[in-house]
C-alpha cells in the first residue's frame, strides 16, 4: 500500500498530467485526515470529502474524477514590506558568487574589444594628420593600434586599451 | 574613346550589376579584396567598406585594384565613420 502510495505521489509531482487530478478514495482520506490534524479549526471549510470517498471500505479503489472541492490550496496575502523586498540578482553574479553586484561595479575593461569600439576609434583617430603630413591612413591606424595594444590584430586588443586611446586621442584633438 | 578602367568598371556594374552577386563572400578578404583595403576591412569590417565604397565608386569596392581607388574607398569610409561619430 504505502509502495503504491509512493508510485502515485511520484507520477503526481512527476506527471501531474497522466492522473488529472483524480484521486483514489483512501488518498482522500488521507488527506482530510492530515488536513484535520494540522488545521482542525479549517478543515470542516476547506476539505470536503465528496459522496464518492464514502465507500472506504471496499476493497477495489474506484477512480474518483470530479473532486474539486477537495483540492487544498494554501493561501497567501500579499505584503508590501520594503525589508522583504527581494532583488533579483543576474545569473552571472549569482554564479561568480558576488553577493552584492550593486556595491561591486563590474567592468569590462580585460575583455577583448567589440567591432564599435574600433569603429568608434577609427572615427577618432582618423581626423589626425599621418606620418608624411598627409591624411593618415588605416594601415597607419591598424599598425599604431597594434603596436600600442602589444597585439597582431586589432580585436586583439582589450575594450580597455581602446577606450583608453579613445579618451586620449578626444583629449588630444579638444585641445 | 575608349572608356578608362574606371569607367569600364562603371559600365559593366550598371548592366550587369543585377546579375553578379559581387557581395557574396565579402567577409574572405584575403580572396576578394585588394591588399589596399586589408587594413581598413580588419578596423571596421567588409560590410561598412562594401557600402560605403560602391557608394562612392559606383561600382563594387572588390574590383578595386589601383592606389587612387583604394584612397578614394579609404576616405570616404573615414568620411562616413566621422559623421555618425560626431555626437558622441
Amino acid at each position: 500500500m504505502l509502495r503504491a502510495r509512493l508510485v502515485s505521489k511520484a507520477v503526481r509531482i512527476l506527471a501531474p498530467h497522466i492522473v488529472a487530478g483524480v484521486y483514489t478514495p483512501e488518498e482522500l482520506q488521507d488527506v482530510g485526515e492530515s488536513v484535520t490534524q494540522a488545521a482542525p479549526a479549517r478543515s470542516s471549510k476547506r476539505v470536503s470529502p465528496s459522496p464518492a470517498a464514502e465507500p472506504a471500505a471496499t476493497t477495489e479503489p474506484t477512480p474518483v474524477t470530479n473532486h474539486v472541492g477537495a483540492v487544498i490550496d494554501a493561501e497567501f496575502t500579499v505584503v508590501n514590506d520594503p525589508q522583504t523586498t527581494v532583488t533579483t540578482i543576474p545569473p552571472e553574479h549569482v554564479e561568480s558568487g558576488e553577493v552584492s553586484p550593486a556595491a561591486k561595479k563590474v567592468s569590462d575593461d580585460d575583455e577583448p574589444t567589440t567591432p564599435e569600439l574600433i569603429t568608434e576609434l577609427v572615427a577618432v583617430t582618423s581626423q589626425f594628420p599621418g606620418e608624411n603630413g598627409a591624411r593618415i591612413t588605416a594601415d597607419e591606424i591598424h599598425r599604431r593600434l597594434c603596436a600600442f595594444a602589444g597585439v597582431d590584430s586589432p580585436h586583439k586588443a582589450t575594450r580597455g586599451q581602446i577606450r583608453s586611446l579613445i579618451a586620449r586621442c578626444r583629449e588630444a584633438l579638444s585641445r | 574613346m575608349k572608356p578608362s578602367p574606371v569607367e569600364w568598371r562603371r559600365i559593366v556594374h550598371h548592366d550587369f550589376g543585377d546579375v553578379i552577386d559581387e557581395r557574396r563572400n565579402i567577409e574572405h578578404v584575403l580572396e576578394r579584396w585588394h591588399w589596399l583595403l586589408h587594413s581598413l576591412i580588419d578596423l571596421v569590417g567588409p560590410s561598412v567598406v562594401y557600402d560605403v565604397g560602391l557608394r562612392v565608386l559606383e561600382y563594387p569596392p572588390t574590383w578595386v585594384d589601383s592606389h587612387g581607388e583604394a584612397d578614394l574607398v579609404e576616405s570616404a569610409v573615414f568620411d562616413f565613420l566621422r559623421s555618425k561619430y560626431s555626437g558622441i
